[in-house]
């Protein structure tokens, strides 16, 4: 039950988690999009260049001036990134017990320094998918693409992002329907032995209607004109006073982070 | 000239299940026909065939008086628009207005001209208010309205249309009609809902349960109960 269950919320939730539509209207969303990636990026890598609280908290600061300045709702912000730096909060959990020396004493359940570990840890994990998300929540996919060609990115990689883009959605919506139909055509609980039988027909019944989804997605295309290559129309590229002041941010930011 | 003509096309699929057995038939420029039959006679694999999508395991098709798989891809799909029964499959874009963009920038097509196609059709078809949505979240007929405007705002001069009205509500419904009716060039309607063939096409072809053309004429064949309930449609 728990594992057929989890598999119906995964499914759930990583439907909607990659295909976003831009949220609010602030400043990151005026931003161009090859100054907003490569900004963005260059905070992921000085995040997880760091265990240093302080750093953190100067790269935590300007997350939350670039939230707060590109009104994205805090709670569709908080849904799209929950999930990753709890599941690494839990992974790491161990370290808590593992360290050298007892921080913390509750009656027999003495924690480590390793808890400092797991929050850095998570903390970390936290600013860097806040970081990704945010160019997910104010970036259009055909700009994200636009970029990285400007970037001189592999033709074949930004081919089978979009490829994949595409097909993420219907991939997880085809297991949830599985899921829902299986669900209610069952009559009583399965057992674990059950749950492994049955599990493995379902996983088979879901490679072949995946397979063949691909395949229709794939006609589709073709008669809409692909033919191997995701051609996307250029932006003008004309930089404003936001892509300055964004650039500036970063560039504050990072010094501030170094010293 | 024949906008379409299929000459002894058997189609059979990679599994080696029948998708079509022998068929003929010739479709004029500026006709409007609805290709009728139960669900499995094989509409939906005529369409494909007809857009070049799959290729005959016999026969060929010709598209205005040439081989189809002589034409150039991007000029045969400027041609051919291609409706899809489920718009689930069609849409595949982050956002309606990627969606609408989409076969501009893969048919080459220079950007101020498919700006000026996006703003026409999506005020022509009332997707103003939804085009930074993603398609997979709109509804049904939303669905099936968005993928139409891709479809029509290229202006084909062939329009396949499988099941344009399945799944739809009545307002919906009308709305796509009108869009149909409005459309200058050759229509294929595949379908098995006779009351909307009416408004969309003047001549017929009933597809049996044996894969093959059973008859074809004009709409006079819809009175046909018993040629109708033959082919597994009444």
């Amino acid at each position: 039950m728990f594992v057929e269950k989890s598999l119906k919320e995964f499914s759930e939730f990583f439907q909607n988690f990659f295909v976003v539509e831009v949220v609010g209207d602030g400043f990151l969303q005026r931003v161009d999009a090859r100054l907003k990636i490569l900004g963005l990026v260059l905070l992921v890598l000085a995040t997880v260049s760091t265990f240093d609280f302080r750093k953190l908290a100067v790269l935590a600061g300007i997350l939350v001036l670039l939230v707060v300045t590109s009104r994205i709702p805090l709670r569709v912000y908080l849904a799209r990134i929950w999930f990753i730096p709890t599941f690494s909060f839990f992974v790491t959990l161990p370290h808590g017990f593992w360290g050298e020396h007892t921080v913390i004493q509750m009656g027999f359940v003495s924690l480590t320094d390793g808890v400092f570990y797991i929050l850095a840890f998570s903390f970390r994990v936290f600013l860097a998918v806040s970081f990704l998300s945010l160019i997910l929540l104010t970036t259009n996919f055909s700009d994200i693409i636009r970029a990285l060609r400007f970037y001189r990115i592999p033709e074949s990689f930004i081919s089978i992002l979009a490829i994949t883009y595409r097909y993420l959605h219907f991939f997880f919506l085809e297991l949830y329907r599985i899921l829902v139909a299986w669900e209610s055509r069952r009559l009583r609980d399965f057992n674990a032995k059950d749950v492994w039988k049955h599990g493995g027909r379902m996983l088979g019944a879901f490679f072949i209607r995946a397979y063949e989804k691909g395949e229709r997605v794939y006609i589709a295309s073709l008669a809409r004109g692909y033919d191997g290559c995701i051609r996307v129309y250029q932006n003008e590229s004309r930089l404003g006073f936001v892509d300055f002041a964004f650039v500036a941010i970063i560039a504050l930011g990072l010094i501030a982070f170094l010293n | 000239m024949n906008a379409i003509e299929v000459k002894n096309v058997t189609y059979y699929y990679p599994d080696g299940s029948l998708g079509v057995k022998d068929v003929s038939l010739k479709i004029g420029e500026g006709d409007r026909v609805a290709l009728v039959g139960a669900n499995g006679s094989g509409k939906s694999t005529l369409i494909l065939l007809m857009a070049g999508l799959i290729k005959p395991t016999a026969g060929e098709v010709r598209i205005f008086g040439k081989n189809i798989d002589e034409w150039d891809s991007k000029l045969l799909r400027r041609n051919i628009g291609v409706l899809f029964q489920n718009p689930d499959d069609f849409l595949f874009n982050p956002t309606v207005r990627e969606e609408l963009l989409y076969t501009p920038s893969q048919l080459g097509i220079p950007k101020d001209e498919a700006l000026r196609m996006l703003e026409d059709y999506a005020k022509a078809f009332g997707l103003e208010q939804i085009l930074n949505k993603p398609p997979f979240r709109l509804s049904g007929g939303e669905k099936k309205k968005v993928a139409l405007a891709c479809v029509v705002m290229l202006k084909p001069k062939i329009l396949l249309l499988d099941e344009p009205t399945a799944n739809v509500d009545g307002k919906t419904r009308r709305k796509i009609i009108e869009i149909v009716n409005g459309f200058d060039g050759t229509i294929v309607v595949a379908t098995h809902e006779l009351d909307i063939i009416p408004n969309v096409a003047d001549r017929v072809i009933v597809m049996g349960m044996n894969k093959t053309v059973m008859a074809e004429g004009g709409l006079e064949l819809l009175e046909d109960e018993d040629l109708l309930e033959r082919a597994c449609i009444l």
